[in-house]
């Protein structure tokens, strides 16, 4: 799964460990989640696209030739 | 209630825990009971104290929330006990057959035991979890 978390946080100039603060987890987490390491939740990407305002398919694309 | 409130009334309680230990060793006159709770005791003191510290200070509470709730740390927490339980199981076995060669039957029964709980206690959360979930 690949994601534009980053480029939308630093579009909107917010550090990571406000973002993380912001959807409700760890400073971790959010890197995790940039560098592709970690898929969140369903409701984890709800509470991300919401604050960036964007469809969570904006956000989070789904690569199924890497996923397999 | 929230999780940091429910950590510091469950450490609360758990701290009787030592204190039994600390007047058992008194009343007995046993030095390592008494040594071993005075241990205990001072962990989870520094522990709840610790706890309490985060909760009056409201940014270190918040962080600690998410600290706790976050879902990634609970997913590894979860994948590391699996990845013990599994660890744990594999050396038990290991020394059982080790016992067996060794022909100790104390230490076969015990294992067996052991390994025999530890996997009917999994299959048992895992149906339980299942149900839940």
């Amino acid at each position: 799964m690949e994601n534009n978390v980053e480029s939308l946080r630093k579009e909107k100039k917010v550090s990571q460990e406000d973002l993380a603060s912001i959807v409700g987890v760890s400073r971790q987490t959010i890197i995790s989640i940039e560098k592709g390491k970690y898929n969140p939740s369903i409701t984890l990407a709800f509470k991300i696209a919401k604050y960036f305002d964007k469809k969570i398919e904006d956000i989070f694309i789904y690569n199924e030739e890497k996923d397999n | 209630m929230n999780k940091l409130k429910a950590n510091i009334l469950w450490n609360a309680l758990l701290f009787l825990l030592p204190v039994g230990l600390i007047i058992l060793g008194v009343v007995t006159n046993n030095e390592p009971v008494l040594g071993l709770g005075i241990l205990m005791g001072a962990i989870m003191l520094i522990k709840l104290i610790r706890l309490i510290l985060c909760w009056m200070k409201p940014k270190t509470r918040e962080k600690y929330l998410n600290r706790v709730n976050d879902e990634r740390v609970n997913y590894i927490a979860g994948k590391s006990a699996i990845v013990s339980y599994i660890f744990m199981e594999f050396s038990s076995l290991a020394i059982l057959i080790y016992a067996i060669a060794m022909e100790l039957s104390t230490l076969q029964t015990i294992l067996s035991g052991i390994m025999c709980i530890g996997l009917f206690a999994y299959m048992i959360t895992y149906f339980i979890l299942s149900k839940k979930e």
